[in-house]
C-alpha cells in the first residue's frame, strides 16, 4: 500500500474525474448557449475523454498502471476497467436514446439532465473500482442521488412524481441498512479496507471466521442493502412502480446502470473482501433462495402486465435472478467462474437492454403511450426499430445462438459445476427462461403479425434510430465475437482473486 | 458491579435515547415527533462524548440537531395543519413492523452479545487508523485522517462526498425551481 | 477533597456567578439600550426612577412579574411554556466556553485552576458555541408555532429561515482565525494572538466584518430584527406572549448580544490580553469587558441608525453576498497558511477586498443617490413605482376617463392629477 498520494495516482482517478468534469462543464456550458443540440454534442462526445483514459490505463500507455491509489481506496485491476468501459457504454448509450425524449417531454435544460447522468455514471464507476467500504457507500450515494432525480424529471407528471418520492423513500432506507451492515462489518474486523477485512477474516489467529453472528449480520444487512439496489426479491417492490413512473430514458438508466453498480460492488465486498465465505460458508443458501425467488416471480409478473415499462421492470427483476445464480455459484466455493459469467451476462445484458428501451423510448416519442398494445404492427409503422427491438427481446429471452443465450448459459454452467446444492437452482433457472419466452415473443408477435390500428409510418427522432443500430452492432459483434469477450472478461474475473 | 460516573451517564443517555426514539415514532403529533428527534440527536451527541469524541458530538448537534431537524420542522410547518391531533398517522401494518424490528433487535443485541471482534487486536496501520496520536487531541487526528495526503486518510470518499452534495443542490433546484414560461 | 469534586464545586461556583452576572448585565442592558438610543434621538431617556434612573431594570422586572401571562386557547400548552425557556437555555449555555481570562488568572493552585475566569475551555470550543446557538432557533420556532397564531408563526419561519441562513456565514468567516490559531480552543485562539504578537483582526479584516454582520442577523438585531417587524408581522413570534414569558425572550436576545461580542472580542480581539497591561492581576476581566462593551454599543448604534432591510434583501445579502465573500476569505486564507505566507499578507488581502466592495458599494450608490435622481419637484410626485395610489388614480380615471389618455405632468403644479403611470414614465427620463 502506498503511503502518500502521487500523481500516477490521479491517473488511476482520471475516467471517473473526467466524468466529474465533463459533468461540471455539461452543467456551466448550459448557462452560456441555449442550443441543447451542442450541449448534449459536448456532452456525448465528451465521454471519448474517460474512454481515452480507460483505454490509457487498461493499455498501461503511460508506463504501469499502479495497483491502488489513494491508500487502497481506489484499485487499478482488471474488474474495475471492465466496469469503467461498462458504465462509458450506459452512459453513451443513454444520453444518446435520451436526446429527442428529453427535448420533447422534459422540461429541463439539457445542462442539468445530462450533468445528473454524467455524475451518477461516475458514481457508478467508483462503485466498480473502490476497495473500501466506505468510499463504496458515497459512490453509491454519487449514483444514487441523480437517480431520484431523474425519476422526478417529468415535473407536471404525477406519477414521475410519485416514482420519484418512492425511489427517495426506499433508496435512503436501502441505504441506512447497507450503512448498518457495513458498521457492523467495521465494528468486527476493525478497517473498512475490504482487503485488511479479506484478511483478517481468513487469518486463523482472530478466530471469527466460524459462527460469527455479528459479521453474518453486516453481510447479510449489506446484501440487503444492494438487494434493493438490484432489485431482488422481496426488495423488488419499488421497481415496476418507479420504472413505470420515471420517464423512459431514466428508466432505461435505472434497468442498466443501477443494476450492474449494484452488481459490482456486491461482488467487490463479497468476493474481493472475502464477506462470501463468513460463518462456515453458508451465505449462498441465502443468495440461492433469493436468486430462485426472484426470478420465478419477475418472470411470471412480466407474463401479466400491459404496460411495457412495468413489463420491463419484472423482467429486470427476472435477469437480476439469473444474475444472483451466478452469485450463489460464485459464492460456494469463490471460483473465478462464476464471475465470469456474471460478467459477460452484464455486459450483454446492458447492450440488449438499451436496444431494447431505445424501441420504447422511439415508441413513447413518436406515440406518447407506452403500452404493449401500442406495439400492435409496429414492424410495419417503423421496420427498423421493430427489427432492432425484436434482435434486443430475442436475446433477453435467450433465444440461442444470440450473445444472451451464450452467457445466460454460462452463469447455468457455472452453477451446474458446483455440484448437488445448486442444481434444483439450475433447473428452476432454465424453466424461467421458457417462460421467459411468452412475453418476450408475446411483444414480438404483436409487433409483427397483429394489425395496427393506425398504418401510418412512425416518425423515430435519429438519435434513437443510431442508438438502435449500435445497440444492434453491439449484440451482433458480442455474438461473433464472443470468445474475445470471454477472454477479457476472463482476466477481469480473476483479478478480483489476485489480491489473495 | 462495577458502578462509575461513565457507565451511569451512559445508561441515562441510553434511557433518554431509546424514549425518544420511541417517542419519534410513536407520537401522534409530527412537531412533537419533530421535538423528540431533537433529543435523539442530542442524546447520541452525549454518546459520542462519552467516547471521547468530543468534535463528532458537536457536529451532530450543530448539523442534526441544528440545521436537519430544523428543516424537517420548516416543510412540516409550511406544508400542513401541523396542530392537529394525529398529523402523523401510524400505517396499519403496525404491529407487522413491530415484530419484526423486535425480532431483528433481538437478532443483533445477540449476535453483538456473542461475536468475538477483531478490532481490540489490529497491528496493521489500515488497522490502527482510527487511534488517536494523542498530539492535538481528536480534532487534529480527524483532520489528517479525513484530508491527509501524506498518510492513510480518507481524502478520496470526502472528495466524492463534495461532488454527492452539489449533486444534491442541482437537484433541488432543478425540482424545486418555479416554471419559466 | 479530590481534584475532581473540586473542579465540580468550582464549575458549580462559575455556573453561579455567570448566571447571576448575565442577568442582571441584562435587566442593566435595557437601560442602557434604552438611555443610549434617547441620546441618539435626542431625548433624555428614562430617569425617572433612582438616580440616573438605575432602578429603572427593577421596575420593569416587578411590571412584567406580576403583568398576566396569557396562554392563547388555541395555543400547544406544553410547547407554548417551555419555548421562552428553550432560548433561554440556549442562551446561557453558549456563553459557557467564553473566556474572562487566563487559566493561570488566580495562580496555580487546584482551586485557582478550578476557579479559572470561564466555566469550560474545551478543545472544541468555537464549534460548541456554533453548535448551542443553531438550537437558538428552537425557542424561536416553538414559540412562533405554538402560539397557534398565523402572524407568530410566520414571524417564527423567517426568523428560522434567517439564522439558518446567516450561520453559514458565521461559521465560515470564523474559519480563518480558527486556521491561524490552529486551534479550537477559546483560550488556546487568545494564546496564539499572544503567540503572534498580535490581534487576529489585522489578519482577518474581512473575516470580522463579515462576522459582524451575519452575528447582528443571527441575534436578530437591527437592522436586521425581521422576526419582529412589527409593521408586517404585527410582533413576529412575539406576538402572543406577555408578561415574564415574553421578558425572558428579550433576556434571551441580549445575552445572544454579549456572547457573540465576546467570540468577536475573543477571536478577533486578544480576548482578555492588552498588549503588557495584561499581566496585572485583576485587569484582564476589565479589558475584556472594555471590549465587549464597545461591540454592544456598536449594537445600539446600529440600531439607531439603519433602518430594517426588507427580507427578500436580507436573503438574497445573506446567499449572494456574504457567502461567497465568506468562502472567497476562506481560500485566500487557506491559501495563505498553505503556502507559509507570512500573515499580513492576509490581511491586505482582505483590506483590499473591502476597498473594492466599497468601491463598488460607493460606485452603486452614487448612481442610485437620491441628489442623483430628478427630484420630486421635476417630476411630481416621488414615489415608487410598485406604489399604486388608489384615490389620485380613481381621480384620474374620472376626469379622463382612460389611463392611456392622461397627460403627464411632468414638472410643477397639478399633483393630483398625475396618474401612477405618469409619475412611472416621470420616473424614467
Amino acid at each position: 500500500m502506498t503511503s502518500q498520494i502521487t500523481i500516477e495516482q490521479f491517473w488511476l482517478l482520471s475516467p471517473e474525474l473526467s466524468v466529474v468534469l465533463l459533468g461540471f462543464l455539461v452543467l456551466g456550458l448550459d448557462l452560456l448557449t441555449k442550443r441543447r443540440g451542442l450541449v448534449t454534442a459536448v456532452a456525448i462526445i465528451g465521454l471519448a475523454v474517460p474512454t481515452f483514459f480507460s483505454i490509457s490505463l487498461a493499455t498501461s500507455l503511460f508506463g504501469p498502471r499502479p495497483t491502488s491509489g489513494f491508500f487502497g481506496m481506489l484499485l487499478g485491476d482488471q474488474y474495475s476497467l471492465f466496469f469503467q468501459f461498462l458504465f462509458l457504454i450506459v452512459a453513451f448509450g443513454v444520453m444518446l436514446a435520451s436526446y429527442g425524449y428529453a427535448e420533447k417531454y422534459l422540461r429541463v435544460t439539457p445542462g442539468e439532465y445530462y450533468s445528473v447522468i454524467l455524475f451518477s455514471v461516475a458514481g457508478m464507476m467508483l462503485m466498480g473500482s473502490t476497495g473500501e467500504l466506505i468510499t463504496i457507500y458515497i459512490a453509491l450515494e454519487l449514483t444514487s442521488i441523480p437517480l431520484y432525480i431523474l425519476a422526478g424529471f417529468s415535473r407536471t407528471d404525477t406519477r414521475s412524481a410519485e416514482a420519484a418520492i418512492k425511489y427517495v423513500l426506499l433508496g435512503a432506507m436501502s441505504s441506512a441498512i447497507l450503512l448498518y451492515g457495513m458498521a457492523l462489518t467495521y465494528g468486527v474486523t476493525g478497517t473498512t479496507d475490504l482487503h485488511a477485512i479479506a484478511a483478517v477474516i481468513t487469518s486463523p489467529q482472530h478466530g471469527i471466521l466460524s459462527g460469527n453472528l455479528m459479521l453474518l449480520a453486516g453481510a447479510v444487512f449489506m446484501f440487503v442493502g444492494f438487494g434493493f439496489k438490484i432489485s431482488a426479491v422481496p426488495f423488488h417492490m419499488w421497481a415496476p412502480d418507479i420504472y413505470e413512473g420515471a420517464p423512459t430514458p431514466a428508466t432505461l438508466f435505472f434497468s442498466v446502470g443501477s443494476k450492474a453498480a449494484g452488481f459490482a460492488a456486491i461482488m467487490r465486498i463479497f468476493v474481493f473482501g472475502g464477506l462470501a465465505s463468513v460463518s462456515g460458508n453458508y451465505l449462498w443458501v441465502m443468495v440461492a433462495i433469493i436468486a430462485a425467488i426472484t426470478m420465478t416471480l419477475g418472470n411470471v409478473i412480466a407474463l401479466l402486465q400491459t404496460n411495457i415499462k412495468r413489463m420491463m421492470a419484472y423482467s429486470s427483476i427476472g435477469q437480476a435472478g439469473y444474475l444472483l445464480v451466478g452469485l450463489a455459484a460464485v459464492m460456494i466455493h469463490n471460483t473465478a467462474a462464476g464471475i465470469l459469467g456474471l460478467l459477460t451476462f452484464l455486459a450483454v445484458y446492458v447492450v440488449t437492454n438499451i436496444g431494447a428501451f431505445a424501441g420504447i423510448i422511439g415508441l413513447a416519442d413518436a406515440t406518447g403511450k407506452e403500452n404493449i398494445r401500442d406495439f400492435d404492427g409496429l414492424g410495419r409503422r417503423s421496420p427498423w426499430i421493430a427489427f432492432g427491438m425484436g434482435l434486443c427481446l430475442l436475446s433477453l429471452a435467450g433465444i440461442p445462438p444470440q450473445a444472451g443465450f451464450m452467457s445466460k448459459l454460462f452463469i447455468f454452467f457455472a452453477a451446474w459445476q458446483q455440484g448437488s446444492g445448486l442444481t434444483w437452482l439450475v433447473v428452476l433457472g432454465l424453466l424461467n427462461s421458457a417462460i421467459a419466452i411468452v412475453y418476450y415473443v408475446n411483444v414480438l408477435w404483436r409487433m409483427f403479425a397483429v394489425d395496427p390500428a393506425k398504418r401510418d409510418r412512425l416518425t423515430i427522432p435519429g438519435s434513437v434510430n443510431l442508438t438502435m443500430t449500435l445497440s444492434v452492432i453491439g449484440i451482433i459483434a458480442l455474438t461473433i465475437a464472443f470468445g474475445v469477450l470471454l477472454t477479457h472478461v476472463g482476466t477481469s474475473a480473476n483479478s478480483l482473486f489476485t489480491l489473495h | 458491579m462495577h458502578v462509575d460516573l461513565a457507565s451511569i451517564a451512559f445508561w441515562v443517555i441510553a434511557i433518554v435515547l431509546v424514549g425518544a426514539s420511541l417517542a419519534v415514532v410513536l407520537q401522534r403529533n409530527i412537531v412533537h415527533a419533530a421535538l423528540a428527534l431533537i433529543v435523539v440527536f442530542g442524546a447520541a451527541a452525549g454518546i459520542y462524548i462519552l467516547l471521547n469524541a468530543e468534535f463528532i458530538a458537536i457536529v451532530q448537534v450543530l448539523i442534526y440537531a441544528g440545521a436537519v431537524t430544523i428543516l424537517i420542522l420548516f416543510a412540516i410547518m409550511l406544508t400542513q395543519h401541523s396542530m392537529g391531533r394525529n398529523s402523523n398517522p401510524f400505517s396499519t401494518q403496525w404491529w407487522l413492523a413491530a415484530l419484526i424490528c423486535i425480532l431483528l433487535g433481538g437478532g443483533i443485541i445477540y449476535a453483538v452479545g456473542h461475536s468475538v471482534m477483531a478490532i481490540g487486536t489490529a497491528t496493521s496501520p489500515v488497522l490502527l487508523a482510527g487511534e488517536g496520536s494523542g498530539v492535538g487531541g481528536t480534532v487534529v487526528r480527524l483532520g489528517q485522517l479525513l484530508y491527509s495526503p501524506f498518510q492513510y486518510s480518507y481524502v478520496l470518499p470526502f472528495e466524492i462526498a463534495s461532488v454527492v452534495l452539489l449533486v444534491a443542490i442541482v437537484g433541488a433546484i432543478m425540482i424545486g425551481r418555479e416554471e419559466e414560461e | 477533597m479530590s481534584d475532581v469534586a473540586i473542579q465540580l464545586i468550582g464549575a458549580l461556583i462559575k455556573c453561579v456567578v455567570v448566571i447571576g452576572a448575565l442577568l442582571t448585565i441584562f435587566a442593566y442592558m435595557t437601560l442602557i439600550e434604552r438611555r443610549v438610543l434617547a441620546r441618539f434621538q435626542r431625548r433624555v431617556g428614562p430617569n425617572r426612577a433612582g438616580p440616573f434612573g438605575l432602578l429603572q431594570p427593577l421596575a420593569d422586572g416587578m411590571k412584567m412579574a406580576f403583568k398576566e401571562q396569557i396562554i392563547p386557547s388555541k395555543a400547544r400548552r406544553f410547547v407554548f411554556l417551555i419555548a421562552p425557556s428553550i432560548s433561554v437555555f440556549v442562551a446561557l449555555s453558549a456563553f459557557a466556553v467564553v473566556p474572562l481570562g487566563d487559566t493561570t488568572a488566580w495562580g496555580n493552585s487546584v482551586w485557582a485552576h478550578a476557579l479559572a475566569p470561564y466555566i469550560a475551555d474545551i478543545n472544541v470550543g468555537v464549534l460548541y458555541i456554533l453548535a448551542i446557538s443553531s438550537l437558538a432557533v428552537y425557542g424561536i420556532v416553538l414559540g412562533g408555532w405554538s402560539s397557534g397564531n398565523h402572524y407568530s408563526l410566520l414571524g417564527a419561519l423567517r426568523s428560522a429561515a434567517q439564522m439558518v441562513s446567516y450561520e453559514v456565514s458565521i461559521a465560515l468567516s470564523l474559519a480563518g482565525v480558527l486556521m491561524f490559531s490552529q486551534t479550537l480552543s477559546m483560550v488556546g485562539i487568545v494564546h496564539a494572538q499572544v503567540n503572534y504578537g498580535i490581534w487576529f483582526i489585522l489578519v482577518q479584516p474581512l473575516g470580522f466584518l463579515l462576522y459582524g454582520i451575519a452575528a447582528t442577523a443571527e441575534v436578530n438585531r437591527a437592522p436586521f430584527d425581521l422576526p419582529e417587524a412589527e409593521q408586517e408581522l404585527v410582533a413576529g413570534y412575539l406576538t402572543e406572549f406577555s408578561g415574564l414569558r415574553w421578558s425572558l425572550y428579550q433576556m434571551a436576545e441580549y445575552i445572544n448580544m454579549i456572547t457573540v461580542s465576546s467570540i468577536a472580542a475573543t477571536l478577533f480581539f486578544g480576548g482578555w490580553t492588552l498588549g503588557g497591561l495584561s499581566g496585572i492581576p485583576g485587569l484582564p476581566i476589565v479589558w475584556y469587558v472594555v471590549k465587549v462593551a464597545i461591540f454592544l454599543f456598536i449594537f445600539m448604534w446600529l440600531r439607531a441608525t439603519l433602518p430594517r432591510i426588507r427580507y427578500d434583501q436580507l436573503m438574497r445579502f445573506g446567499w449572494q453576498v456574504l457567502l461567497p465573500l465568506s468562502v472567497l476569505n476562506l481560500l485566500a486564507t487557506a491559501v495563505v497558511i498553505a503556502f507559509g505566507w507570512p500573515w499580513w499578507i492576509s490581511g491586505v488581502f482582505g483590506l483590499a477586498v473591502l476597498l473594492v466592495g466599497g468601491a463598488v458599494y460607493y460606485a452603486r450608490m452614487r448612481r442610485n443617490h437620491p441628489l442623483t435622481q430628478p427630484t420630486q419637484d421635476e417630476i411630481g410626485l416621488l414615489l415608487p413605482q410598485s406604489v399604486r395610489l388608489v384615490h389620485i388614480e380613481a381621480q384620474a380615471l374620472a376626469t379622463n376617463g382612460t389611463n392611456g389618455a392622461i397627460s403627464a405632468n411632468g414638472s410643477k403644479g397639478d399633483k393630483s392629477g398625475a396618474s401612477a403611470e405618469a409619475v412611472e414614465a416621470g420616473a424614467r427620463p
